[in-house]
């Protein structure tokens, strides 16, 4: 039926984020899909364990929708691409706008695209398992350490610039890229996101007061595999 | 030489280097070649990529033996149903007797790369293929599935039973018809003395 969900953002946003980037770096503690590691160690140098504290859920905004979600969801079969919540620190090329065609005309309904304001693109390939991403600069800010982009379904942080100028930087990024990288793929830092999957399978079962209203938790972790459009659950 | 290259000890001393494990299962139809990372890639310029388990797969942890006796151990992959399902064959010839090959390989603790030459750490003789399946649990866990194979080291053929014994029975068993007595005198020779008899 689906292959993976878009996490509705607008609809179902949660009050506290952590991004829960796991560095690996305490060999006891690491968290693969399965939960622990029979194994001692995965090599790698992190993974996403993205957790939303306290979602706000209500009959009268979004419970419908959460329901909705958790049913297609069906546990861990689905997998769902959660947004990265940056608030407001990416290196903004311009505003965001609403834009219609070239023609001057909208969609029907008067719906119109979103142009992010920034755009930056991979300016060298690189193989999975890199760290050093060489983007080129379109409409794009100054990038500084901390600053997360996605390429592709997979969301990377940025650890040291090492050189940058108006046109071109070149940064390494933790974790290791999941996948190769090809020369214009898109650097994506107005609206990262991260391909993820509930940790616990009955994680969004939880408690509806009166069955109205409650504010679940929900722990996700990254799902490391390279996107599969032929994958369906 | 030593066991590690100068670079090696390098990296190991001063920039904390990863160890990972690699697997070359050289199964009947196909060779599959797996490593225990979360990423698919590519280590120094070998043309094929390493495919990662991403934590569903335990491999063996007995070491090489130095007094030569076989062990056996099992690797084993967990995880989802759908992530699995299509390994969850059962042809037991694709497994038996063929081997699996180990490296030891040193990963750069800043970049990933590979530092000097993939080491072998072991070979291991696969011996038998099994999957089964663990019910849901009432805390909310997932049902599981596991494939498991059964390896033993290299030195398995020691561990088998050996084929007959030096006595004159087991000697009239293999050769009827032959009036052969030197295994009667097989203990004294390898006491060097003698055995009184009362």
């Amino acid at each position: 039926m689906v292959s993976y969900i878009e996490w509705p953002r607008e609809l179902i946003s949660p009050r506290h984020y952590t991004p829960g980037f796991d560095p690996q770096t305490n060999p006891q503690d690491r968290m693969s899909l399965t939960g622990r590691l029979g194994n001692g160690s995965a090599p790698g140098l992190g993974i996403w364990r993205p957790r939303f504290s306290e979602v706000p859920v209500h009959q009268r905004i979004n419970q419908s929708a959460f329901d909705a979600l958790a049913a297609q969801m069906n546990g861990r079969d689905v997998h769902v691409l959660l947004p990265f919540y940056h608030f407001g620190k990416y290196p903004k090329g311009s505003d965001p706008v609403d834009v219609g065609f070239a023609n001057g005309m909208d969609f029907d309904g008067g719906n119109r695209f979103v142009s992010t304001g920034t755009t930056a693109l991979v300016a060298e390939n690189a193989f999975a398992g890199s760290t050093t991403v060489r983007i080129s600069k379109v409409a794009c800010a100054t990038i500084i350490p901390g600053h997360a982009f996605s390429i592709g379904r997979h969301l990377y942080q940025i650890r040291f610039v090492d050189m940058q100028n108006d046109s071109t930087a070149q940064v390494r990024i933790r974790p290791e890229l999941r996948d190769d990288i090809l020369i214009r793929d898109e650097v994506e830092f107005a609206r990262p996101w991260v391909m993820a999957t509930l940790v616990e399978g009955m994680g969004m079962d939880f408690d509806q007061q009166f069955g109205r209203y409650g504010t679940p938790s929900l722990q996700f972790i990254e799902n490391t595999a390279p996107f599969d459009p032929d994958h369906e659950v | 030489m030593g066991l590690f290259t100068s670079e090696q000890i390098k990296a190991i001393s001063e920039r904390g280097a990863k160890i990972a494990r690699a697997w070359e299962f050289r199964f009947k139809s196909e060779t599959v070649h797996v490593w225990n990372g979360n990423v698919n890639r590519r280590f120094g310029d070998e043309p094929q990529k390493w495919i990662g388990m991403r934590g569903h797969l335990q491999g063996p942890d007995f070491p090489f033996s130095a007094t030569g006796e076989n062990q056996s151990g099992f690797f084993r992959v967990h995880g989802l149903p759908e992530h699995i399902k299509h390994m969850m064959w059962d042809y037991q010839s694709e497994v038996y007797g063929r081997y699996v090959i180990e490296y030891t390989l040193f990963l750069d603790g800043q970049t990933l790369d590979l530092i000097g030459p993939k080491a072998v750490n072991q070979i291991y003789v696969m011996r038998r293929l099994r999957s089964a399946r663990s019910g849901a649990g009432l805390s909310g866990s997932a049902p599981g599935y596991t494939l498991s194979i059964m390896v033993a080291s290299l030195f398995e053929k020691r561990a088998e039973a050996a084929y007959g014994r030096y006595t004159e029975a087991d000697q009239k068993g293999r050769y009827p018809g032959m009036d052969d007595r030197i295994f009667n005198y097989a203990t004294v020779l390898a006491r060097g003395t003698p055995i009184k008899l009362i």
